[in-house]
């Protein structure tokens, strides 16, 4: 409780702080790619191989990766854009989870591994195509179900309406040639 | 003063508005022709009161009268004037005033125009419009009110308007063009409630419908254009479309608009499909609201959102209000509209029709599921999920190729259909067109079936919109002393603009599919010197420098580029670094031409003066745009009188609208 | 009346509402970590003056990590809030920030005017980010003496949820360390 009070105060200084805010960042937000193989100080990082178990496919390389890297990024959504993926996106933030998806295809982890390695750190929202699963087979299955039901309501309608021939010729043509002859 | 005056007007317009809806529904039940003359009159206050309240914002706005909480909020001093003008829609309280104003605008000419030949449905259309007018102006009003005093102390200097508004004129076009579009949608819907109310539907119904629904979805296209190509230009991703949910809001009723427009055809040649016109109508009319709502609302992630504000609830309310209405009228009257008898063959015209309304309102079902999904996953199941452009692409693209097929089959085929052999000989002349447009894709180096499919349909479709809109001029020298092929054209401007709208369609289609199989992009970090090669071109980076405005921090690379060692100019992408911004937005720097465009962006900037380029090369762009000018031109050809409304309206003639009802084509 | 219609009418737009009036209860700007409750990925980072900073050799004592960046303005205004938690919980709870896509210069000079309440880590090419699914700065993962993820705050934490967790996390008996 001495704690609550104690913090409580912390509102006035954050009031203080304010100032601080208005600073103008005038050089850009650098991004800072990994840096190439070698240069890596030792031992730095963060652990990832436990969590994304062995790799299951090949190391890819040249243009099959970037290939690769293209397909895994147009399915991904860039966290700080709305509804951009990253392959389009030039977020700082993008571009490092562009780097990331390279590097962990060209250690020989498939694309089903690095798309489920994105969405199990940001969520199923990272993913711009919903799993089909579950809930998730009502935004799959609603396009055919229209296309169904609509196709279904237009042959009935054709079928309750056809009755004998109608022989119609085309009466604005008919009526051009009147108008023109004039 | 200045608040008060603008509220003042705002209130003006409200009472406009509710006597107007009022009397107008007496008038329309009583038919009493002095009741229609005072609604006429209110609908006409209504618009003044809307541009006086709006001109006293732009008043407040260009001399910074800091006192009108709208003004704190978007003016700045140091805004250029022609931004502090658009400033007037680039905020939620202003831009739903400069609604009010155009809806002014729509009734004030509805009511004008609409005086002569449509004089049984106007009282009920007025009363519709001014009721709608007045739920935006208690909005004004009430809970959005940009007049409101600013509490004090009065700000000597605000903010200006978000910065993403203030790089490109485009967007001082593309919302009161979207707007437009969205506004106007009103005025058909309106006619459909008197047409109901009325319980029938003449050709004095239809013709003028039409006309009032091909105008605001002609807006809405070019809207919906001019918001992908400011995309492009602006926010430096290469791309124009990103299925975001504001954007997916404005296609959902452009895609039921242009359904009506087509069941509008068959009603008007066959006497059929009444009622499924007037559903269409009302439907696109609530998705304008339901696109207003999730643009409004703050519900939805979106690039395009205002933020989060006590207007999403009583827009919702309008919202449930209108369906309601709708739902209840329509199962009360639509039995009133009886189509003619007809048969209907799958292969005519008539079949064609169906089916493409079949697909719009498949595609529209399918953005709406998809824009909406992620609320009823996070509501049902608690999880926030995405549906983006990779779903929106894999399920829009082979409904898109119908609609292109349907396209070319649907104005092949004749009316009724019923010769076998006539049907045949349709679909089969067209084919050689088909083989062109494959061929020419394959000499593209086209390999994959989706383009392939595309180009052969395109081609098909091609030659019958051509065949088709040549037609009437064609038709004319076949007789002696025959006027000129202007005259041809002039007895029914609408089929050559229909044609041409389609001939805008096929330009875009074709670019758009082009456009998003051939990019190729590349991106490399370049020090001062460095080159970057892409399809043939050749960037090297000059190098970079900060330039200071008054309210942004530039940094300008500068960018040789050259083909097989020729120069081809100098691009200078940029980033633009706002105050209060998080991340610096990027300019763009585009090289158009008509083959393709050099889209250049600039990543990053290195302390060490080092850039990250991206270069993309996207081919066909421009023809995006070029085909949506085609279609507004085509749709204008459309707005052009046709013969027999033009003797209909002149005195001397014999009113043959009457004669011609709705079903006349036979 | 066509009852058909009425209910055909009634079918759509009755869920079509419900949904949208579904959305108010959810900030479409929040999205909830599927990392809460689960192991904190382990990292060595190094922080401005090359020191190094091993997640695993903190186990045993509660964590707090911030991933800011000076031109995020919420950040800002968590710095004091920071600077007084790291007073008051000295040897209690460890205050560890990374550097979300910034100049490690710019965080040095900023660090230098304001003072600072932990060790800046440099996040080299932002792979701790994508690790802890980071969306944007500022974000605030509260990782307990077992080295489990117990809250997320995203956007700017108020001193009421620093407090609630930071006595969470701190009433956990010391024991259960493994």
């Amino acid at each position: 409780m001495r704690r609550a009070t104690a913090l409580s105060g912390l509102l006035a200084l954050l009031a203080l702080a304010a100032p601080a805010s208005a600073q103008e960042p005038d050089t850009p937000p650098r991004v800072t790619l990994p840096p190439a193989e070698g240069e890596v100080r030792p031992g730095l990082g963060v652990e990832t191989s436990h969590e994304l178990g062995d790799p299951l496919g090949r190391p890819l390389s040249g243009e099959e990766l970037d290939r690769a890297v293209a397909e895994v990024a147009a399915d991904i959504r860039c966290p700080k854009c709305q509804a951009l993926s990253i392959a389009d996106s030039g977020a700082a933030s993008a571009q490092a989870m562009r780097a990331e998806a390279r590097s962990l295809l060209s250690q020989g982890y498939t694309r089903e591994q690095v798309v489920g390695y994105f969405e199990q750190r940001y969520g199923e929202f990272v993913l711009l195509e919903p799993r089909a699963r579950g809930l998730n087979l009502i935004v799959w299955a609603a396009p055919a179900g229209i296309v169904l039901i609509g196709g279904l309501l237009v042959a009935l309608r054709l079928r309750q309406r056809r009755r004998g021939a109608d022989e119609n010729l085309d009466t604005y043509l008919r009526q051009v040639e009147q108008e023109t002859a004039t | 003063m200045t608040s008060a005056l603008g509220q003042g007007f705002v209130l003006l317009g409200l009472i406009a508005a509710g006597f107007g809806t009022a009397f107008g529904y007496i008038a329309g039940v009583r038919r009493s022709a002095a009741g229609l003359r005072l609604t006429r009159r209110l609908a006409l206050l209504f618009a003044v009161a809307m541009v006086g309240a709006c001109a006293v914002m732009w008043y407040a706005l260009l001399s910074h009268d800091f006192s009108v909480s709208y003004v704190a909020q978007v003016g700045s001093l140091a805004t250029p004037l022609h931004i502090t003008i658009f400033s007037l829609w680039s905020s939620l309280e202003g831009s739903i005033l400069f609604w009010g104003l155009i809806l002014g605008l729509y009734i004030a000419a509805a009511a004008t125009f609409q005086r002569r030949g449509h004089e049984d449905y106007l009282a009920y259309t007025l009363a519709t419009l001014l009721g709608i007018g007045t739920f935006f102006t208690f909005l004004i009003a009430s809970v959005a009110d940009p007049f409101a005093p600013t509490p004090p102390p009065v700000p000597v200097d605000g903010p200006g308007p978000n910065p993403l508004l203030q790089n490109h004129l485009l967007m001082a076009i593309h919302p009161p063009m979207l707007y437009l579009g969205y506004v106007g949608m009103s005025v058909p819907f309106a006619m459909a409630v008197a047409a109901l109310l009325r319980g029938q539907l003449g050709a004095t119904w239809l013709r003028p419908m039409r006309r009032w629904l091909l105008v605001p979805t002609s807006f809405l296209t070019a809207g919906i254009m001019l918001g992908g190509w400011w995309s492009y230009e602006v926010l430096g991703w290469g791309g124009y479309w990103a299925w975001d949910p504001v954007e997916n809001a404005s296609f959902l009723p452009w895609l039921t608009g242009i359904a009506a427009l087509h069941s509008g055809i068959v009603q008007q040649r066959r006497g059929t499909l009444k009622a499924w016109t007037v559903i269409l109508i009302m439907i696109t009319f609530l998705l304008t609201i339901l696109g207003t709502f999730l643009t409004r609302s703050g519900v939805v992630n979106s690039v395009h959102s205002f933020t989060q504000s006590p207007i999403g609830p009583v827009f919702l309310g309008f919202l449930g209000l209108c369906a309601a209405a709708v739902v209840v009228l329509l199962a009360l009257r639509i039995d009133t509209l009886v189509s003619e008898p007809s048969n209907e063959r799958l292969v005519s015209r008539e079949g064609a029709f169906l089916l493409n309304n079949l697909l719009f309102v498949s595609l529209m079902f399918t953005v709406l599921v998809g824009t909406l999904y992620p609320i009823v996953a996070e509501s049902l199941r608690g999880v926030k999920v995405s549906v983006g452009e990779p779903y929106f692409n894999r399920m829009a693209v082979p409904l898109f190729a119908g609609l292109l097929l349907l396209m070319g089959v649907g104005p092949a085929l004749p009316w009724g259909g019923s010769d076998p052999k006539l049907v045949r000989r349709a679909l089969v002349r067209p084919l050689p067109a088909a083989a062109v447009g494959l061929v020419v894709a394959l000499l593209f180096g086209a390999r994959s079936a989706p383009v392939l499919i595309v180009s052969a349909f395109a081609g098909f479709a091609l030659w019958v919109t051509a065949d088709q809109g040549l037609r009437p001029v064609r038709a004319r020298p076949r007789r002696q002393g025959g006027r000129g092929p202007l005259a041809a054209v002039l007895v029914a401007p609408d089929r050559l603009g229909a044609y041409v709208v389609h001939l805008g369609v096929l330009i875009t289609f074709v670019a758009v599919a082009v456009s998003s199989t051939f990019q190729r992009e590349a991106e490399s970090t370049l020090r001062a010197g460095d080159t970057l090669r892409l399809g043939g071109y050749e960037m090297t980076f000059r190098g970079a420098e900060r330039v200071q405005e008054p309210h942004l921090i530039r940094h300008q690379a500068e960018v040789e580029v050259s083909t097989n060692g020729r120069s081809r100019g100098t691009l200078y992408p940029s980033l633009n670094i706002y105050p209060n911004q998080r991340e610096p937005i990027g300019t763009p720097a585009v090289r158009t031409s008509a083959g393709h465009d050099l889209y250049l962006t600039l990543m990053n900037v290195g302390s060490d003066g080092s850039i990250g380029l991206r270069a993309i090369t996207t081919p066909l762009v421009a023809w995006i745009w070029i085909g949506v000018v085609v279609m507004v031109l085509g749709t204008a050809l459309c707005l052009i009188p046709t013969a027999a409304e033009r003797r209909a309206t002149t005195p001397r003639a014999v009113p043959d609208l009457a004669a011609s009802p709705a079903g006349g084509g036979r | 009346m066509n009852r058909k219609v009425l209910l055909v009418g009634v079918g759509i737009s009755l869920p079509l509402l419900l949904v949208l009036g579904f959305a108010f209860r959810h900030d479409p700007q929040i999205v909830e970590s599927p990392l809460v409750g689960k192991p904190a990925p382990n990292f060595r980072l190094a922080d401005l003056d090359g020191n190094i900073v091993d997640l695993a050799e903190l186990r045993g004592k509660p964590v707090v990590i911030n991933f800011w960046a000076t031109y995020c303005v919420p950040c800002l205004y968590e710095h004091p809030l920071f600077m007084e938690g790291s007073r008051r919980w000295q040897g209690e709870i460890q205050f560890l920030g990374v550097i979300f896509q910034d100049d490690p210069e710019t965080i040095a000079e900023f660090n230098t005017d304001y003072g600072s309440w932990g060790p800046s880590l440099v996040d080299e090419g932002g792979r701790v980010a994508i690790a802890y699914g980071v969306y944007g700065p500022p974000e605030t993962f509260f990782i307990d003496r077992d080295g489990v993820i117990v809250d997320k705050a995203i956007g700017l934490l108020s001193p009421d949820q620093l407090l609630d967790v930071a006595n969470r996390m701190l009433a956990q008996p010391a024991a259960a360390t493994g």
